[in-house]
């Protein structure tokens, strides 16, 4: 065998056992699906849609658990009123070990964000190129995720470095769902969006139109604030699902203010029967039987027991 | 003692020989490295070399240890960033290598020096943010030097 065949079959051999046997897949191996909320462009709402499709899920009976890995623009832990700093968790007294639990939503949703480590709102996260990557992977495979039957993990915009890293980073992806809005510039940066997640083997799951029209307060028609929908024709045009339109609310931009999910605090209004159908969807595509049983649960907890206590490295759990 | 109207300006449960010492000692790590970066970058050291050096020097663990302190002291930031550099090419150095070639050390480089010179500023008498003692020797930090130490 040449050099060159020797160096690429070791190298597949090396990515095989990182996926499997890595830090972040001993970090994640309690979690059943790892689903990526993305877009081509930033303010699309990616975060509430996150947000709320979690909190439906974790209505529905499942656990949830969000990643939020968008470095430079965090807004997870403030649209879910999360105003905690992540703490670092002893695994034996005497050794320090970067761990963390994440921090519990008051709706029961478990949050990770680079906002929770940061000591103030004001100072920014100038990190840049591979320091950016490395940080979220570092971030990622030090979190006790614990079980988990969704990890939703909230991309930062575009198809740059940071969302191949983690795409590439996480074992076993489910899936990645597309956010956009009907304006003629987010649908065409998402079709790129897509194309990138086709391209990095990642299953697009469905897509989302977010900002998709207003219901008039007077009179009930429909006002087209960022022109006409044009969600549907690119998930034909992609040939990819499509799931839905989530509606422009007042609710929506007081509850994401309030730090509340709106399908809670308003769960008869319009929106949130929107999302509720696309949290349905999600299961659909993943053929998603029911939360995790007993049984099921009993055996992850054993396992991350004992995972627990081997990767600690030291000679006296060994 | 709290001083009104500046929300960086509280009553801390630490010293500030305390805070002097963690600064120094993350200074003392951050400029090991930056010194082995350096010499990697003039082909002075291989990079098993480099990998050994960075994963010997500790800064996850001293990271976890001081965590509590770095994430809630704005003071300590500049020493939150260093550690945090550190333990990120502590933990995910064959990543940047198998993803980004031997070239990437040298922003590493510049981004841990620049981070040096901040922890300098912030470990000069007057800096933002920087704890010292005032009359009854409590703590307090300010988030620009002109703070009055009386305070009320």
């Amino acid at each position: 065998m040449d050099r060159e065949r020797y160096e690429a079959l070791k190298q597949k051999v090396r990515e095989e056992l990182l996926a499997t046997q890595g830090p972040i897949a001993q970090a994640l191996r309690g979690v059943r699906y790892r689903v990526a909320v993305f877009s081509g462009k930033g303010g699309v709402g990616k975060t509430v849609t996150t947000i709320n499709l979690g909190a439906v899920l974790h209505q529905m009976g499942y656990q949830v658990g969000i990643f939020d890995a968008d470095l430079h623009g965090p807004a997870v832990p403030k649209s879910l009123g999360v105003y905690g700093r992540l703490n670092v968790t002893d695994t034996h007294p005497g050794h320090h070990q970067l761990r963390f639990d994440p921090l519990l939503s008051k709706y029961g949703l478990k949050v990770v964000s680079i906002a929770s480590i940061w000591p103030d709102e004001e100072t920014p996260i100038m990190w840049k190129g591979a320091h950016k990557m490395r940080s979220i992977r570092q971030f990622l495979a030090a979190v006790n995720w614990g079980r988990l039957d969704f990890l939703l993990v909230d991309l930062p915009p575009g198809t740059g470095d940071e969302v191949q890293t983690i795409m590439s980073s996480i074992p076993q992806l489910s899936g990645m769902i597309v956010v956009t809005t009907p304006q003629g510039i987010s649908t065409m940066v998402c079709s790129k969006a897509i194309s990138a997640a086709r391209e990095l083997n990642a299953p697009v799951l469905g897509l989302i139109e977010n900002m998709s029209g207003l219901e008039c307060p007077h009179c009930g028609g429909e006002i087209h604030l960022f022109g006409q929908p044009r969600g549907e024709r690119l998930a034909r045009m992609m040939d990819v699902p499509f799931w839905g339109r989530i509606p422009i609310s007042t609710e929506m931009g007081e509850c994401v203010d309030e730090g509340v999910p709106v399908v809670v605090k308003y769960p008869q209004a319009r929106v949130s029967q929107a999302i509720r159908d696309m949290a349905l969807r999600l299961l659909e595509s993943l053929q998603v039987e029911g939360p995790m049983g007993e049984e099921e649960a009993e055996e992850q907890s054993q396992a991350l027991h004992a995972h627990g206590h081997s990767d600690c490295g030291c000679d006296d759990h060994a | 003692m709290m001083v009104g109207g500046d929300r960086y300006v509280m009553r801390d449960s630490f010293s500030v020989s305390e805070e002097e010492t963690l600064h120094r000692q993350v200074l003392r790590l951050g400029s090991l490295a930056l010194e082995w970066l350096g010499r990697f970058g003039r082909e002075q050291m291989t990079v098993e070399e480099l990998a050994n050096a960075l994963q010997g020097l500790g800064a996850q663990a001293m990271l976890a240890k001081h965590w509590s302190r770095l994430v809630e002291e704005p003071g300590l930031s500049s020493c939150l960033e260093v550690l945090q550099l550190l333990s990120s090419l502590e933990t995910e150095f064959q990543f940047q290598l198998l993803r980004y070639g031997f070239t990437s050390f040298y922003d590493d480089y510049k981004e841990l020096e620049q981070a040096l010179a901040r922890l300098r500023r912030s470990m000069l008498p007057d800096a933002p943010g920087k704890a010292r003692f005032i009359e009854d020797g409590t703590a307090v930090r300010s988030s620009t030097s002109t703070v009055s130490e009386g305070g009320q």
